[in-house]
């Protein structure tokens, strides 16, 4: 169709390698402390002193989105790990179980996906107040939802498949199944979906953030520095800039190797998650 | 008909359970209607504080605080149902009635964002189906790609500021064509990879197949050809993409109402948080949960009923 994939694949692990380099190595890259105050003037533009300029407080921003990026990366990181781990385990489950949980697991698994991530997010903000945690908490309650439902499939569809059967009939176990019949056909498309939800959950809550509703300054965090940096939209639009194509950057990375392991996928004759 | 009913029975349940989320959701928060009303425990200055425990205690036993959780859960349930979502705290006007007021503005801007996603997206679909693998497919997949990754917040900020600094776009004010496009602009640009992405993949399945064929093979061209024959059918996956839309168009609207003081149900939500206006963050998240419900289901329901062969597959599978 369009290419192996290979190369944009490649691409986005380049553009989210660069980002979490630049986090681990923020304190050798930048020699200002990202919550030191007046290093430089207030409010300066870009400079070869201060790459990106300052903000309000005459922080160094350059220093503040490098460190930034350690927290909302981590959290992340971490918060991806246990809708991935989760969903995908929930899934498999209701899969394996079949019969009357597997109908009343499907049309709750939909449900939960077709919700609005922000939205939900937003009302646990709404009720909890609002903080990094409780952002992320919002976007956990639903987001392990779509890997359930793709883990269910999945594992139904890789259990009848004429190799799985064969297997079963020589006398495989259930990890064995697990292990050379169904893992095979689930890591992929999980994948995809990881980079997909990670790029959302990125978006949701740097857009939380923005709004006042999600990290709260005067942390360095990208969405703390996004909500300090809307305040001062008029006088001085790097603020928002900064930690936003950060972002920008993170996502873009990616979209792109979910896309590019889309077209492996496609080749191989795989299921692609939409 | 089977098939009707058998939906509206699907969304009710749905329904049913998404509203035991919501009420789960809302009895963990911290703080009920009592702590609310009186404040913190100990914070009245009028009151002794063994008559603000029995003060409390009387207001519990009016809210109906006391009885058993699946009994309060009953009676609110019966509540929402007769769309009694309780009063706000900062107007003290019935919550519905305000959000009654807000559903016009943010469905119009959903829809006007939607049409935007759906026109630019049919455009780069058609312009990349002409030649899948070429140069113009892969530069407007980059452009896809892009469009995916530029944060809803970034491009709704910096677009608000640009714009009402170069051609005087009203920054704030009532909602009106003038001020629609930008905010429907920043919406479709967000939602139109995904609808891009189907429709590609759609066209170029129609384009390949014999009655494609057959109509070139008749000396077709190639604008006849996909105006009057593959068009149509290309269309078909949009029903399943309306709801898919539907839940990225709310997010991002959430976003893009507050950036553009659009005087939508989210902006009245997020403007509700920070005020600790408890039912208003209740009543739009139920709100969302029904329109989303139901959105889906009937989405669901019309595609069996235009497309036999869906039906037959949902009951093999």
């Amino acid at each position: 169709m369009r290419g192996t994939g290979r190369g944009l694949f490649a691409v986005g692990v380049a553009l989210v390698g660069l980002m979490v380099l630049l986090a681990v190595a923020a304190p050798l890259i930048s020699r200002y402390d990202p919550a030191a105050q007046g290093v430089g003037p207030a409010l300066a533009g870009p400079s070869v002193e201060h790459w990106l300029g300052t903000d309000r407080f005459g922080r160094d921003l350059a220093a503040r989105v490098l460190h930034g990026g350690r927290t909302t990366l981590l959290a992340t990181a971490a918060a991806l790990a246990l809708v991935v781990s989760v969903g995908t385990l929930v899934g498999a489950a209701v899969a394996a179980v079949g019969s009357i949980v597997d109908r009343l697991a499907r049309p709750l698994f939909d449900l939960l996906v077709a919700f609005p991530v922000m939205v939900v997010a937003l009302a646990l903000v709404g009720l909890w107040g609002p903080s990094l945690g409780t952002a992320l908490a919002g976007v956990l309650i639903v987001l392990w939802a779509p890997f359930a439902r793709l883990s269910r499939s999945l594992v139904r569809t890789a259990l009848a498949e004429p190799s799985a059967v064969a297997a079963r009939a020589l006398g495989a176990g259930r990890l064995r199944l697990l292990r050379y019949e169904v893992w095979p056909r689930l890591r992929g498309p999980v994948l995809v979906l990881a980079a997909v939800e990670a790029a959302q959950l990125i978006g949701v809550v740097a857009g939380l953030s923005f709004l006042g509703l999600g990290a709260q300054p005067p942390s360095a965090e990208w969405g703390a520095m996004l909500q300090e940096g809307r305040a001062a939209l008029w006088s001085a639009p790097h603020l928002v800039l900064a930690p936003g194509i950060a972002v920008l950057v993170t996502v873009l990375g990616l979209t792109c190797m979910a896309e590019g392991l889309r077209d492996m996928l496609d080749r191989a004759g795989q299921v692609v998650p939409e | 008909m089977a098939v009707v009913a058998r939906g509206v029975a699907t969304a009710a349940g749905l329904l049913l359970v998404a509203s035991m989320l919501v009420f789960a959701l809302v009895r963990a928060a911290p703080g009920d209607a009592v702590d609310v009303e009186f404040g913190e425990s100990g914070a009245s200055a009028l009151l002794s504080p063994e008559e603000e425990a029995v003060a409390r205690a009387q207001r519990a036993r009016e809210l109906g605080l006391d009885r058993s959780v699946p009994e309060q859960y009953a009676r609110w349930l019966d509540r929402v149902v007769r769309l009694d979502l309780g009063t706000s705290f900062r107007t003290g006007r019935p919550v519905a009635d305000e959000l009654g007021d807000r559903v016009a503005a943010s469905a119009a801007l959903g829809g006007a964002g939607f049409l935007v996603a759906l026109t630019v997206a049919w455009l780069i679909a058609a312009l990349s189906a002409r030649r899948p693998g070429g140069l113009l497919d892969h530069a407007l997949r980059v452009l896809s790609l892009t469009a995916t990754a530029v944060p809803t917040f970034l491009l709704g900020s910096l677009g608000l500021r640009y714009a009402a600094e170069w051609f005087g776009y009203p920054v704030a004010g009532e909602a009106s064509w003038r001020r629609l496009w930008l905010p429907a602009v920043v919406l479709g640009v967000g939602a139109m990879p995904v609808v891009a992405r189907l429709l590609r993949a759609s066209l170029i399945t129609e384009y390949g197949r014999p009655y494609a064929l057959a109509a070139r093979a008749r000396g077709t061209s190639t604008a006849r050809l996909t105006f009057r024959h593959v068009m149509r059918p290309a269309f078909a996956p949009l029903l399943t993409l309306a709801g898919l839309t539907l839940s990225s168009l709310v997010a991002a609207s959430v976003i893009t109402e507050v950036i553009f003081s659009w005087p939508g149900v989210s902006e009245y939500a997020v403007s509700a948080i920070s005020a600790k206006d408890y039912p208003v963050v209740q009543a739009y998240l139920l709100l969302v949960v029904a329109v989303v419900v139901v959105v889906n289901r009937t989405m669901d329901v019309l595609q069996h009923l235009l497309d036999p062969r869906v039906a037959h597959a949902a009951q093999v599978a």
